[in-house]
């Protein structure tokens, strides 16, 4: 079990995880749209109010996906040569994974109704019933797990990818993720005057 | 079967050959003589160099045998490659 969830990527086919991959991709873009989810970053995702258009949620999706796919494929290249741009597509398309199941709490918009609500009054935490802030506790502990679930899957698929060992490769990666994010912010920012 | 020891279980150094003997004249020959390069690798990876000639060094169908991944398979042959070119250079 722990191998499936955590190192899917030592045991099973590229074609195998390729399909689950974009099977999740897919599915994932379909639940943003009329759940309220933007994947607007590379390590993004946030929930609101509103049913999102399909064609920005495709969008943020793929600039997300590709901003990290490339970062991560030409680090893993400087560490090892060997690194093949499958296994990183492989590593990226799984890893988005625990972020779509994000997007199951936003049912009714539940998540961001609650946020934009306490954003307003913060104060109002403490009128809460306590039904309420138990689950919203709960809920936020299970989206902080999968945000490190998210970083496990892509470190580990990092790590098969390339080979990585020592410390060096983890420099590599963490400034891989961190130039994603920043590309695909910017990418993002300029495309939301295009579509 | 029993497997060879090439590492001693007390230091951890490479073990050397000492004594070689006939099973059918029990002649014993003594002396010092290093493993060959093959036998210094562990059981595993001995029987992993031979499913790799066995599949006439196709990666992608050893992976599909040994259920494991391709990226996987290279790696513990790029770390096979690795191990024996420390071998080569300590034994020069």
């Amino acid at each position: 079990m722990k191998s499936i969830l955590f190192h899917p990527f030592e045991n099973y086919s590229e074609k195998q995880l390729l399909s689950i991959g974009l099977l999740f991709a897919s599915i994932s873009i379909y639940l943003a749209s009329i759940l309220g989810g933007h994947f607007d970053g590379a390590i993004d995702v946030h929930l609101v109010s509103q049913q999102v258009p399909l064609l920005n949620v495709f969008i943020e999706s793929l600039i997300s996906v590709l901003s990290l796919v490339l970062l991560i494929y030409i680090f893993g290249k400087i560490y090892n040569s060997k690194t093949r741009f499958i296994d990183i597509v492989i590593t990226v398309l799984i890893a988005r994974i625990p972020l779509y199941l994000i997007l199951v709490f936003n049912i009714n918009f539940f998540y961001s109704d609650l946020a934009l609500s306490l954003g307003v009054d913060p104060a109002a935490l403490q009128n809460l019933p306590k039904e309420v802030l138990i689950n919203l506790l709960l809920v936020s502990l299970l989206i902080f797990g999968f945000v490190i679930w998210f970083f496990v899957l892509l470190w580990n698929g990092f790590k098969t990818a390339t080979n990585a060992k020592g410390s060096k490769p983890v420099i590599l990666f963490i400034v891989a993720v961190i130039l994603a994010e920043v590309v695909s912010k910017f990418i993002l920012n300029y495309t939301q005057y295009v579509v | 079967m029993k497997k060879l020891p090439a590492i001693c279980p007390s230091c951890e150094s490479a073990l050397q050959v000492s004594q070689l003997s006939c099973t059918h004249c029990e002649t014993k020959v003594s002396g010092n003589y290093t493993l060959p390069l093959l036998l210094q690798l562990t059981y595993e990876e001995q029987q992993f160099l031979l499913d790799f000639i066995m599949f006439s060094g196709s990666l992608k169908k050893m992976a599909e045998q040994l259920g494991k991944s391709y990226p996987t398979v290279r790696n513990y042959l790029d770390d096979l490659i690795e191990k024996i070119n420390h071998i080569k250079s300590e034994t020069l």
